[in-house]
Order: structure tokens, then sequence, then C-alpha cells
């Protein structure tokens, strides 16, 4: 199978179920439909995923338009291995609070460990990446 | 095409009963994708792209009789009478309505024609691409114009748009529909069988449909009649999505019977393919709708439509019916049965599958099983891909005839009969009641979204341009990709499978599948490889090239590393740039260049470069020059002396400017002047050892510019002194003609100052063979003259400043000199007696009169002794000197000298 350059090899993953992960990290599952030569993305049906730990859950998006430069990878979604076994689906109620509280035990540890290093005279870069799950 | 009784009976059409309804229908179903969609969303010529899809190519009866039972997958068809009633036949004008089609067919002929032709044509890439990939068109017999012009819809060409709005519905007559409705069916009905017979056989695909029909002729057509108060009308479109909608859309709030909820996720529908959503609900991606479209026609309205369509049946030339309402012809106006009956009860015309443009306003939740109603065969192809971007990727359409639908949204493949599991001959399948069938439930269906059927040769490239490639590589793919599809052939079926699918999205009838128009993909590609292009691929791709090159030493082109057989990237066929030169729009009547750039057509940014460009190159090649005029030479080496010239006198300004600078950058400066000054005497000709030409002089051609003096004044203060010699022996041996010349410019008196320098410079030797070179007749111009009598006199006084008083052949000459001046100057100045000494004017120009040069001719008594006339002339002219006193002219001198 020949590829074509550039964004027009996306042309060939219109109207299918793609997963896109975005710079900030969030992950998109929606079917494609339009493309330029920027790899701005047009998906529709869209839901946003969450995983925390061995859970996941679903945001319903409707339609979005993803401005090309955000996009980090995207890949066509296995329609028969898209239920994995090895993780649970969640309600997203549930997704949110699993989100938060990772994310409030992550900021936790990077506190204390912020703390840590600065007893020993460390000061520790900030990173920016809460949003990167 | 879209009416149940030819799809019964085709015969019937052939009867001229109601032959002109299948054109009206089919102008009807257009008009209502129109209403539904917009103007132009529904471009392509469905009925034409049906037919390629069912792959039939048969005579013309024949395919004028399949279509009938071989739906057509398109979903466009859906939904139109939801807006209907916005337009009713009343509220419309027919000329305007004709006027407005005849334009907007021109428009979009127009854009399609431009758009297509143009941009096409322009990039090279796609040219090639569709010369190679375009069989040819006497290949597709009555596709061909669609090929070219997929987005010129056929309606727009029919004449008879007027004919499809017409007269107000006139009363309801149910003579002439009983007319219809029975005897006419009853008449050839033997007929229809027998056609139906001879269809069976030529469609194994539609034989669920002949099923149907099957069923109508058992049914009484009385059935239909006694429905005929019903107030509800369905049309079979609308049963029949009823029968294939997913769970949301099954209940109808009309009837409130629904179809039983799918128990899992993986139920699919194949068959829909109507459009649901973009016209039924109002926002956009929104759920799919459960109720009723907007603009669903009220009760009486749609009673109105029956009369239309009625009188439209009974006559069928009169424009009497409203195609906003209905999408054909006769079959519409069918009552619609009880819900909930079982479809082989049903009247006949309910269970005949719909044709195209068939549909009825409401909905029926009746369970015929879709496979019976729409069959289509698997398209060839990627149907995303437009034929020339399949070629790029290797594929290859089995089919010629499926070119024109690729593009055309909402179609996608159906597996043959053999996969429905129904043999083409195989016995009639009764239909199960409404409320026990599952959608979808006899049909598994090869996907297309996520595993279309693969094609031989979607894995492997079947017709690949060159490109880049290196020409072994190219060679050995071309072989790969024989080889490969011998193999791939062979197992083509082990990779179809059948896969159950979710929804409604993602699948075929995907209703917002094909969003993105061919076009705007083939523009992205087309961008994309325009990035690639390159006349020089050893440059520009140099990584690729040698890569080959390392390939074919160690004889491994064909595997990578790992083994495998790795992908290759599309890359232009021909990369040709020069076809693409830059061509600046030009309007009659326009100024300047525009900017009218596109894509295809990059503006350059500076289109004035490469005229200067040009310029320079023709004077560089010699016999360019030659062709240029000698005054334009000069012209040009003026204005290169120019540049050279102020250049050098700013140079001078800051050497007098900063007095404290170092040494170093005075060096520096000097070094610069140095140089420059070469520079300039290698432009104005001059060489280290030339030597004064009179024939031949470069000074003089510049000189007898008015320019040019000015610059040879203003370069004279750089020139060496040779080379100032130089001008100054040009300027007295063409003094009288640069004298005669500068009547109009009046510049001449500026370069007196420089010449009189140099004059002072000089030893008396030079001067007098400057003074050879002045004749009698340039003395008398010069005489006559303020410069010329000026310079004379400058000579005069410098050679007397010079000259010996030995008696030489040099002062011999310098004698006979100044008594030829002195001669000339009197037969000048008082030619009639009345003495007027002339060289009194500008005092500037009297600084260095040499009287006393004419003082010694007073004194001298040589044989040569000048008349009395003569020497009158010299007392006054003595005595000239002592009214103006030689304090003024040392005044005047210091006066000079002060200045830079």
């Amino acid at each position: 199978m020949n590829y074509m350059p550039g964004t027009a090899s996306l042309i060939e993953e219109i109207d299918k179920k793609q997963l896109v992960v975005l710079r900030d990290g969030r992950i998109l599952i929606g079917y494609l439909r339009s493309v330029d030569q920027f790899a701005n993305l047009v998906l529709q049906n869209t839901v946003e995923r969450i995983h925390v730990d061995s859970m996941y859950g679903d945001i319903p998006r409707g339609v979005f338009v993803v401005r090309g430069e955000n996009v980090v990878l995207l890949g066509e979604v296995d329609l028969d291995n898209e239920e994995r076994k090895d993780l649970e689906k969640v309600p997203i109620q549930t997704i949110l609070a699993a989100q938060a509280k990772a994310q409030q035990e992550k900021q936790d540890k990077e506190r204390a460990k912020a703390k840590i290093m600065k007893e020993r005279g460390l000061i520790p870069s900030v990173d920016q990446n809460e949003d990167a799950f | 095409m879209s009416n149940v009784y030819l799809h019964l009976d085709p015969s019937l059409r052939e009867q001229k009963i109601l032959a002109p309804s299948e054109e009206d229908g089919k102008l009807d179903i257009d008009i209502h994708n129109e209403d539904t969609f917009g103007s132009g969303a529904v471009e392509e010529d469905w009925e034409c792209d049906h037919n390629q899809l069912v792959q039939l190519d048969f005579p013309k009866l024949d395919i004028k009789a399949q279509k009938k039972p071989v739906p057509n997958g398109h979903g466009k068809d859906m939904d139109a009478f939801t807006f209907g009633p916005l337009l009713s036949p009343s509220q419309l004008n027919d000329e305007d309505i004709e006027l407005s089609n005849q334009q907007l067919a021109a428009a979009v002929e127009e854009l399609v024609l431009n758009s297509d032709l143009d941009q096409d044509s322009i990039d090279p890439a796609i040219v090639s691409l569709r010369k190679q990939s375009l069989p040819s068109p006497s290949a597709i017999p009555g596709t061909s114009q669609h090929m070219a012009f997929p987005g010129l819809p056929q309606r727009f060409s029919n004449p008879n748009v007027t004919a499809l709005f017409g007269n107000p519905p006139t009363l309801f007559d149910s003579d002439k529909m009983h007319h219809i409705w029975n005897e006419t069916f009853q008449q050839n009905s033997q007929q229809a069988f027998q056609q139906q017979q001879h269809l069976q056989k030529l469609f194994p695909q539609a034989h669920n449909s002949n099923d149907q029909m099957k069923f109508s002729q058992v049914n009484s057509p009385d059935h239909s009649r006694a429905n005929v108060s019903t107030p509800i009308i369905l049309k079979a479109e609308d049963l029949e999505r009823e029968m294939q909608a997913s769970p949301p859309r099954v209940p109808s709030p009309l009837f409130g019977v629904s179809i039983p909820k799918r128990e899992n996720g993986d139920f699919e529908d194949m068959q829909d393919r109507s459009l649901p959503a973009r016209s039924i609900s109002p926002v956009f991606g929104s759920p799919k709708p459960n109720y009723m479209p907007i603009g669903t026609p009220p009760k009486h309205m749609i009673m109105d439509m029956m009369h239309q369509l009625e009188q439209k049946s009974k006559d069928p030339t009169s424009p009497g019916s409203s195609p906003h309402l209905f999408g054909g012809s006769g079959q519409l106006q069918r009552p619609p049965p009880p819900p909930g009956i079982p479809p082989h009860q049903l009247p006949f015309f309910l269970q005949a599958p719909p044709p195209t443009g068939a549909r009825l306003p409401g909905h029926m939740p009746l369970g015929v099983p879709p496979g019976a109603i729409r069959m289509m065969p698997p398209r060839a192809g990627m149907p995303f891909l437009s034929p020339d971007i399949m070629h790029r990727l290797g594929l290859r359409p089995q089919h010629p005839a499926v070119h024109s639908p690729i593009g055309s949204p909402r179609h996608f493949p159906s597996p043959p009969a053999h996969i429905l599991g129904h043999g083409p001959t195989g016995p009639p399948v009764r239909m199960p009641p409404a409320g026990l069938i599952r959608p979808g439930m006899h049909r598994p269906i090869v996907g297309f979204g996520h595993n279309r059927p693969r094609m031989p040769g979607m894995d492997h490239p079947m017709r690949l341009g060159p490109g880049h490639l290196h020409p072994e590589h190219s060679k050995y793919v071309r072989l790969r990709e024989q080889r490969r599809g011998r193999m791939d052939r062979r197992g083509y079926n082990n990779q179809q499978r059948m896969r159950p699918r979710e929804g409604m999205i993602g699948v075929p009838g995907d209703p917002y599948a094909n969003i993105m128009s061919q076009k705007e993909k083939d523009w992205v590609i087309k961008i994309q490889m325009m990035a690639l292009q390159s006349d020089r691929p050893e440059i520009d791709d140099y990584y690729y090239q040698n890569y080959i090159e390392h390939r074919l030493q160690d004889g491994k082109l064909n595997l990578d590393d790992s083994g495998k057989v790795t992908k290759r990237l599309i890359t232009p066929t021909k990369p040709n740039l020069d076809n693409r030169k830059y061509v600046p729009v030009q309007f009659t009547n326009s100024l300047g260049k525009l900017t009218a750039s596109s894509v295809y057509n990059p503006r350059q940014i500076i289109d004035i470069a490469p005229s200067q460009e040009e310029e320079t190159a023709n004077q560089e090649t010699p016999e360019s020059r030659q062709t240029l005029s000698k005054r334009l030479v000069i012209y040009k080496t003026i204005e290169k002396a120019y540049v050279l010239v102020i250049s050098l006198e700013e140079i001078g300004f800051q050497l007098l400017a900063f007095n404290e600078m170092d040494d170093a950058e005075r060096e520096l400066l000097e070094l610069e002047i140095k140089s420059k000054t070469e520079t300039l005497e290698e432009v104005l000709g001059f060489n280290d050892n030339s030597r004064f030409r009179v024939h031949d002089d470069p000074v003089f051609q510049v000189v007898k510019i008015r320019k040019g003096k000015k610059l040879i004044t203003r370069a004279m203060n750089f020139l060496k002194q040779d080379h100032a010699i130089l001008v100054v022996q040009s300027v007295f041996s063409h003094l009288a003609i640069l004298i005669k010349r500068d009547s109009r410019d009046g510049v001449l008196h500026e370069m007196y100052a420089p010449i009189s320098r140099i004059l002072s410079s000089l030893d008396f030797n030079q001067i007098v063979s400057l003074c050879s070179m002045l004749s009698t007749f340039t003395l008398t111009a010069a005489v006559r003259d303020q410069f010329g009598v000026s310079l004379i006199c400058k000579l005069l006084y410098c050679g007397k400043q010079q000259q010996g008083f030995d008696v030489s052949e040099k002062n011999e000459q310098w004698l006979k000199f100044v008594n030829g001046v002195s001669e000339v100057m009197l037969s000048v100045t008082n030619p009639k007696g009345t003495r007027q000494v002339r060289p009194n004017i500008p005092s500037p120009l009297l600084e260095d009169f040499p009287i006393d040069v004419f003082e010694i001719l007073a004194t001298d008594s040589s044989p040569t002794t000048p008349s009395d006339k003569l020497r009158t002339s010299f007392d006054q002219l003595i005595a000239n000197k002592d009214n103006t006193g030689l304090e003024g002219v040392t005044q005047l001198e210091a006066e000079l000298n002060r200045r830079p």
C-alpha cells in the first residue's frame, strides 16, 4: 500500500473512526469528516476519552474542529477490537471524579516532592502538564 | 423511474400512457433534492450513478426497466416532502422558476467547467494523472459526460422544467383514478408478468423486488381503492425508511407503532441510505431525529397533492403536479395501509420496492426486510477517491462504469446477491409481519467504512507513474505490482469478512459520509503533491536518489532491512515546473500588473526581477551591445560612472570632515578612493597606457552629452594626471563641436575650473601640443564663446608662465599660436571696427585673461606685426586690464580656491 505525501495521506482516513491525541494530551475519538493541507480536522460524533488507571469514560463532544497544529497523532480505531477487556468503561461522572482525584494526588505528590527538594536546596522545574493524562 | 407502475409493468411506459412521468419523476426528484439540500447539494446525476452502481450495461430498454426493481442507494431522495409545502405550486411563477433554473444551470455549468478544466489543466500532476488513469470515453458509454463534468446535473439540461410547475390542482376525479389504478394495470398485467420474468433472468440481484411484484399482482387493486379515504398517506420511501431505520427513528409519532428495539449494539443497517439529519434535524450533528420532520405537510395538503397527481396521471402532458410534494407519479397517491399489517397483505403498490424518487409522506413502521428492497453489487475501488487518485494509490477500478459515482455522496457498496443469501433464482421470501423482524437481519453486509471490501490491487500499486523514482526502482516497482496483482486476485475473497457494525455513523448509509467532496480531496492532494514536484530530483531528492543507488549496488532493491516490502511514497508523476510559468493576469484597459494568484498559479513576488536580469544579460553579450544604440551605451557608461563619482565624492567629504581620524581609517578610505577611481577610469575607457586618439575618443562621446560634461567635470577631480590630460586633449581637439553643442545646454563653462587647473599644471611642451590641436576654425569658434575664450586665455596665460626665452622649436610654435589667436580674436571681436571686447562679461572667466600675452605681441616688432586696428585693440585690452586690475583677478582666484 502506498501513501500520499503530507496530509494527503489523511484523506484515506476520512469517514472512518479515528482516535486523535492533541498536544495537551486530550484524546478525541470521532469520525473524521474533513481535512485540509494543515491537518486541520473535522471530527463528528466526537467523544473525549479520559483514562484513569484501567477505567475510562467518554464525554460526548459532538462535532469537533481541531486546528492542525494541535494534533499529535491520529489513528484509525480498530472497530473489531474496540472494546478492550482490560479497560473498564465507567460513567462520565465517575471518570471525571477519578480524574480530579488523580490530578489532586499528582499535585499533592508534586508539592511534596517540591517541598523536599526545596529543603535540600533544589528548585524544581515547574511542569505544566497537569492536563496531560 | 420512480413510477411503480413502470416498475410493475414497464410496457406501460412504452405505450406512452405514463411515459412522460418517468422523466417528470426524475426531475421531480432532482427538484426535491434541491429543495431539501439546497441547489447544488446533490450535484451528481444519481440516475447515472445508480446505473453504474448496479453495473448493468444493458440495452436501453432494459436499463429503463431495471431501474425499477433495483433500488438505488443514494438516500438523497428522502424527505423531500418535508420542505415541499414551503413551496407550493401556487406560490411559484412558472417563468421565474424556469428562468432561475436556466441561470442556475448556466452558472453551475460554468463553475464546473472552469474549476475542473482550469485548475486541473494547470496542475501538471493532476493532468498527467488524468491522462494516465482515465479510460477512453468510449469505454464508458453514457458516462463519459459525467466523468468529465461530474458536477453537472443532467436536470439542468432538461428544458421541460416548467412542465413540472403547473396549474393548481383541480377537482378530484375518481374515475380517472380508477382508470389508473385498475384498468390500465389490468390491461397490461399479462405483459407485465412477462416482463418480470425477463427481468428476473436478467437481474438476479433484483430478485426480491420481483417477489414484491408478484405480491402486488396477487393483491387486488381494489384493496387500494378501499383505502383511498384513509387520511394518512405514506410514501413507499418512508415505508422503506421505517423498515430500515435504526431504533431512534423507528417509532413513528404518526402511528405509535414501533419496531422492537435491537437488543445488542451491533445492529447495523446497511440499507438505510436515506439522509435523515440534515433536513430533519435543524442542528448539525444532533442525534438522530425522533420526530416528524420539520415541514411535514398536514393531511389536507397531502390530499391536495393527491389531487394534483391525479390530474397528472390522467393527462401525462399536463403540468399539473406539484414537484415539491411528490417524487414522481401516480403511485404516490395510494393511500396507506393500516399500520401493522403484514407486508404480504399490503396493497401491491406498497410492497413494490420504491424506485429512487418515490416518497410518501409520513412514516410507516412495516418490517419489510431491507434486503428485499435494495441491493447493489460491490463497487470496485475505493469510493472516496477519484479515479486518478485511485491510480495514484495503485488501485484500479474493476469496472469502468464505476468511475463516475466517485465523489458522489452516499454511495456505498453493497455485496452481491450471493453474499446476501438469496440465490439468483431462489424462491421468493415471505416477508415477516411488521414488528417481528429486525431491520438488517437478512443482510449482513460487508462494511465499507472500516473494512470496506478489499479490492485487488489495493495493497499494491497497479499503475504508478514513475514519479521521482529511480529508473531501476520504478521498473522493479512495476514488476512487483504485476506479481502481487496476480497473487492478490487469488486470495481476494479471503480478505472479505462480514462484520457487525454499530449505529448509523461510520457505516454505509452514514449520512455524513463524503461531506468532503472529491474536489476538496483532490485539492488537498494537489497541494501536497506540488510540494514534491521537482525537475531536478538529484538535487531536491538527493537522499532518495542516493539511497536507491546504494540499494542497487547491494542488490536488494526489493526488501528493506526487515525483509518486508516497504511502503512507497506517492510522488508526482511529471515534475515539470517549467510548464507552469507564471503569467500575470491581464485584462484589457487594466493598468499595471494585477495580483490574481491561486494555488495553481502562484504569484511571483517581484515580477520586475527577470526583466532587469534580461537587460543586464543583453548588455553583457557583444551581439546585443551592437544592437543597442551607441547613445544608449554612452548613457549606461555615464550612469555607472556617475555612481562611482558620487561615492568618491562622499568619501572625499568624509576625509575632509574627519580630519582627526586614524591613519588606518584614512588609509582605508584612500584605498577605497583608489579602487573606485580605477573602476571609474575603466568605465570611462581609460587605460594605463592609453594615448589620445582623435577618432576613437571615449571621453568625447561622454562629453558630447550634457550629463557627461557634468560627469567629467566632477570626475576630473579624481582622475590621474595622465587621464586628466587625456580629457583636456579631448576637449581641446573637439572644442568647436563642443561649443556648438553646448549652445543649448550651457553647462560647458562648468568644465572650465578643472580644465584650467590641469592647464596650470602642464609644462610647456604639453601646452604647445595642446595649442597644436586648436585649428584656426576651432579658435574662431572658441573665441566667440565664453568658455572657449576663457580656455584659450588660460592656455595663453599658462603658456606665458611656462615659456622659456630660449629660442627653440617649441617657442616658435608657441609664438605662432599666440599670433594666430590674436588675429582670430581681433577679427572676431572687431569685425566692423566697432570694437567691443567680448571677454569682459563673466568675471571668473576673466581671471586669467592673458593680457600680458598680448602685451608681448604689442611690444614685439616681428614681421607679423598687427595692423593699427589690432594695435588699438591691444591698447584697449591693456587699458581694460588696468581698469579691472589684476587685484580683481586675484580676488576672484582666491574665491575660487576657497570653494571645495
